[in-house]
């Protein structure tokens, strides 16, 4: 009964949003039913419910349930999709069915993760697909229709791989521990199609164009709630599934997932770094951060599994984190510019604070979520360069090493930007007065946000406990002199000591700022230096501009590539065999026609000559 | 007179509808056969009969005319001539019925090239534009079709000594007299390589009587290759493989040819053409649940084609024009004709939770444990080539810049036929279960 909650209360409250007029209370109804379906998925972690099977039709049937991973996917779903929906109640204007689209998202994922069989599981994925495009097709610009080509070109792709999975190994049900060994060409083709549509799902390269183009024209919520949170969560839960579960790992299939991980970490990340557009520089990071997942799961060990998953819903935490900050600045400042932003922690205090907080994790500093499951995954990766015996195998794994490393450095780079860019450094919009904090609602969200990453920065090994170990039985041990108490309290005592000294020697007014003084001469200087500034630097560099130079080839866009292929095809087949059979018939045609009027003047004469002779 | 002779066309059709809902359904689900035979000569007979099968695609394409005849009301309100479409189309109707009622070969010979006739008056009936006018070469090759079909029934008497279609059950049929008959089938059905009169076609008359023509045709297409060659002849494998090929290739050459064109009537009838190939690569899959699925895919593209050529003719009265790149941005001033193409379109692709997926999976699952995995392949390849180019209509008329203002009446016909179309396709997609219980206990 508990499962059928969390589809049918979410999908009635969509419905009955449709016909409800104004904001508040298509929210309201909306938080109402995401606290049940929530309060659900809790009810359904601690206590796991009864299988539910309906026969569809002969051997078919549609088993619903769930088991130990998919049951932490749930309460993350709809975790994000209340938070989400405190958020927009005060964002989103009330157009075309926003909150039908969210509520009817949150419901049919959920029915993705808790089926227990591939033809409802599709179902559910394939539902998401269509409601992308609903939600996409809110903001303006083409990107809606590019999404949609390249998740439908992938939800198609797995659909195939499903079909060959189950035709060849029988499993009509969602396997646990299937483990098919990859022998066989047909094997290895269907691994390839499902883990295209994972991949694609989860918006890791080379799928991934669809996400900045995306967060260039939606609302900021969509991209909070898709890219940032609920694709990540289905797409590695699918990615989880499919190397624990379908198949056999061997060492080719892992060297590919390193590979795909690597350098989707390095190119989208240094993509990042180069933006001036903040919901462009974020979903960049969306991207680089799925390599991080990705790679866990290329490293093929328990340890490295559990980090990608970590991993994921750190990300989704922090990244959605992210874009809410990004939406609460764009709409006070009416842009997204990165050049025209600055100076706000003045007057945004709290959502400087939790900015901070989701840009210290997200870059991988101690004591936040992002650093346990970077650590993790370092971890796993060294492991499996232990592990490995082939050559080859080890090269890939120090490159892998290497990416990660480099890639969080950039990280940290870039959000040293994101920082300074927008609540640092001076105002060069001037216009001071105008902007102001958040209102509640929009600030409610980030703060639990925050606190989750705080939180599970201090007690990670709780959280892997009782989250994330209970699928891998006795895997994982951090390594190192971790001891989070101490931590804690060392940290505790640095911050009160820092407040004391803050309040006692009151530090803001010993600041000075004085003006130019140059040789007495009087010149226009402009103090501003604009973030995005910094790293032009770096684009200078003669190896790093060609890099650029080749990210930036329109050619290396996924959707451009399939659907110049496409087109090919299409001109092939329609003027080489459709217009051909056009031809002969019309041929045929003219030839029926000749002959007719061949013996019709025949007729004519022999008339005639009857005629004469008569 | 004139006036009386649409309402009493669709009214018509609306009998017809309710006769075979409640007059047959119970009965054949108890008995499974109706039959009523009087025989005139021994190659001639006036039997009639009705099965699952029959029963089905009547209700199918019957309440699709329906609704294209309400339709039509508005669509034709200012157009002198448009009672004679409606005469046209109750002979379509007719035959149709014709067609998949008659249990004699013969019979269904001679209603099928009334058929043909009628839809040949029918698309000259309502010419919107002069150089629209229908070419009779287009409809030459289908009457080559009827030849090869005449052939085949020939054979099969010269054969057997009888076209009684039940006292041919589960014999064993010559190959040359099976392929005359698949190329029959195939030219009324559009199938490669005797596809082009329906993309020929597509251009002339109004979108309603277009629809309408294809519909009828195809369907009774479809009608007889699941009639002679799944429930009544027995066929050799080799018979089966060529279909297979035939079919995935007509799948890949229709979405292909549909995906380089620019007018969306061409693109329709091209997607027609691809969509009718993944119907009879169903077909293939043999009887119980395969050929429930079938019937499924046929409910599925019918209820979907209706909504988009619905929709495009709708936007074409609207607008007053046929070219759509004069279009665009629609989306804002039409919404209601918007979602009904959208989500026909979505049901197309073969996208969940509407009705397309299910066959569309179910199939696949079916077709890959037979065997055939490359007509797999091609058939997703097919499937993303559609969600391409009915994107790109999509796109074309409904987003980007608002060139003209192009108004919706919400309560003409012109819109709520579209949207009726589309949500049954949505609450069809939901009821799947229901659908195939139902379309087993008819047909097993």
């Amino acid at each position: 009964m508990n499962l059928f909650c969390l589809v049918i209360l979410p999908i009635l409250a969509g419905l009955v949003n449709l016909f409800l007029k104004g904001r508040q209370p298509k929210s309201n109804l909306l938080i109402a039913a995401f606290s049940i379906s929530f309060i659900c998925a809790v009810v359904i972690f601690i206590k796991q419910p009864q299988l539910n099977i309906i026969n569809l039709a002969e051997d078919y049937n549609l088993i619903f349930g769930v088991n130990k991973i998919s049951r932490v996917i749930l309460i993350f779903i709809n975790l994000f999709g209340l938070l989400n929906c405190f958020y927009s109640k005060n964002y989103m204007e009330d157009k075309r069915g926003y909150f039908s689209y969210l509520a009817w998202l949150i419901a049919f994922s959920n029915l993705a993760v808790f089926s227990m069989d591939f033809i409802s599981f599709i179902f559910g994925w394939g539902v998401t697909l269509v409601l992308l495009y609903a939600l996409l097709n809110l903001g303006t610009g083409s990107s809606a229709r590019k999404a949609f080509s390249i998740v439908g070109f992938a939800d198609f792709s797995l659909l195939l791989g499903i079909c060959l999975y189950v035709a060849f190994t029988g499993y009509t049900l969602i396997p646990e521990n299937a483990g098919i060994v990859m022998d066989r060409p047909i094997i290895w083709v269907s691994f390839i199609l499902m883990l295209i549509g994972a991949l694609t799902k989860a918006g890791s390269g080379p799928f991934h164009t669809w996400i900045p183009d995306a967060a260039a024209d939606a609302p900021i919520p969509v991209m909070a709630i898709l890219p940032a949170s609920l694709d990540k969560l289905l797409g590695i839960y699918l990615l989880a599934r499919i190397c624990v579960d379908f198949f056999a790992f061997n060492l080719i299939s892992q060297g590919i997932l390193l590979l795909v991980g690597a350098l989707t970490i390095i190119f989208a990340v240094m993509l990042a770094l180069i933006q001036h557009d903040l919901r462009k520089l974020l979903s960049y990071h969306a991207i680089s951060q799925v390599g991080y997942m990705v790679l866990g799961f290329g490293t093929g060990l328990p340890i490295g599994i559990v980090a990608g998953i970590f991993h994921m819903i750190n990300n989704s935490i922090y990244k959605t984190g992210l874009f809410f900050i990004g939406g609460i600045v764009g709409k006070e400042k009416k842009t997204f510019e990165l050049d025209s932003l600055g100076g706000l922690a003045v007057f945004m205090p709290i959502s400087f604070i939790c900015a901070l907080v989701f840009a210290l994790s997200i870059s991988g500093v101690p004591l936040f979520n992002g650093f346990v499951s970077k650590w993790l995954l370092y971890q796993g990766v060294l492991l499996g360069f232990f592990a490995s015996s082939n050559i080859l195998m080890r090269a890939i794994f120090i490159f892998a090493l290497v990416a990660a490393m480099f890639g969080s450095a950039l990280t940290l780079a870039s959000f040293i930007k994101f920082i300074h860019a927008i609540f640092l450094g001076q105002d060069s919009g001037r216009q001071k007065e105008k902007v102001k904090e958040a209102s509640l609602s929009m600030l409610i969200p980030n703060m639990v946000l925050a606190l989750l990453c705080i939180a599970i920065g201090f007690v990670p090994n709780l959280f892997l406990r009782v989250f994330i170990e209970p699928w891998f039985p006795g895997s994982v041990s951090l390594i190192g002199n971790w001891n989070s108490v101490f931590t804690i309290i060392f940290v505790a005592v640095g911050l009160i000591i820092g407040l004391f000294i803050w309040m006692k020697l009151n530090v803001k007014k010993r600041v000075k700022q004085d003006s130019y003084f140059i040789g007495g001469e009087t010149t226009v200087l402009n103090p501003e230096f604009p973030a995005t500034e910094f790293y032009k630097g770096v684009q200078g560099l003669a190896i790093v501009n060609k890099i650029y130079g080749f990210l930036n080839i329109n050619a290396l866009d996924f959707y451009n590539v399939i659907t110049q292929a496409l087109k090919f095809l299409g001109y092939c087949l329609f003027f080489g065999v459709d217009r051909l059979a056009y031809i002969l018939v019309n041929v045929f045609g003219y030839l029926v026609l000749g002959l007719s009027w061949f013996l019709k003047s025949i007729l004519k004469v022999i008339t005639f000559k009857q005629a004469s002779t008569k | 007179m004139k006036r009386y002779i649409p309402i009493i066309a669709v009214l018509l059709l609306a009998i017809f509808f309710v006769i075979i809902l409640f007059c047959f359904v119970r009965p054949v689900s108890e008995y499974k056969e109706l039959i009523s035979q009087k025989y005139l000569t021994d190659w001639l007979s006036l039997s009639f009969m009705a099965d699952g099968l029959s029963i089905f695609m009547g209700l199918t394409v019957i309440f699709a005319a329906f609704l294209v005849g309400l339709y039509s009301f508005a669509y034709l309100r200012d157009n002198q001539e448009g009672y004679k479409f409606y005469l046209w189309m109750i002979l379509s109707a007719v035959s149709f019925l014709g067609v998949i009622f008659a249990s004699n070969l013969m019979i269904i010979y001679c209603f099928l090239s009334l058929m043909i006739i009628s839809s040949y008056g029918m698309l000259n009936v309502v010419p919107e534009a002069q150089e629209s006018k229908l070419k009779d070469r287009s409809f030459l090759l289908l009457f080559i079709g009827m030849s090869l079909l005449l052939a085949g029934i020939a054979l099969i008497f010269a054969h057997s000594g009888t076209l009684e279609l039940s006292m041919l059950k589960d014999k064993s049929l010559a190959p040359i007299a099976a392929f005359l008959l698949l190329g029959g089938i195939f030219t009324i059905s559009a199938q490669f390589p005797l596809h082009t009169w329906l993309a020929d076609i597509s251009e002339s008359g109004i979108p309603a009587v277009v629809f309408l023509c294809s519909i009828f045709l195809v369907n009774a297409g479809v009608y007889l290759f699941a009639r002679l060659f799944s429930l009544t002849f027995f066929v050799s494998l080799n018979f089966m493989n060529v279909v297979i090929i035939l079919s995935t290739f007509t799948i890949i050459l229709g979405a292909a040819a549909a995906f380089v064109q620019d007018s969306p009537r061409k693109i329709l009838a091209y997607s027609t053409i691809s969509q009718l190939g993944y119907v009879f690569l169903v077909l293939t899959l043999g009887s119980g649940l395969g050929f429930c699925l079938a019937l499924v895919y046929v409910l599925a593209q019918v209820l979907a084609r209706t909504g988009l050529f619905l929709c495009i003719g709708s936007v074409e009265k609207n607008s007053g024009t046929r070219n759509m790149g004069e279009l665009g941005g629609l989306l804002s001033s039409m919404p209601w004709i918007a979602f009904a193409f959208l989500v026909c379109a979505f049901t197309a692709i073969g996208v969940p939770p509407f009705l397309g997926f299910w066959p569309k999976m179910l199939s696949g699952m079916m077709a890959i444990k037979h065997g055939s995995i490359g007509p797999e392949f091609i058939a997703m390849l097919g499937a993303i080539l559609t969600l391409f180019y009915l994107m790109k209509i999509f796109s074309m008329i409904f987003l980007g810049d608002m060139k003209r203002l192009v108004k919706e009446d919400k309560s003409s016909a012109l819109v709520y036929v579209p949207v009726i179309m589309a949500l049954l396709c949505i609450i069809s997609g939901l009821s799947i279960k229901p659908i195939l219980d139902f379309l087993l206990r008819l047909t097993l």
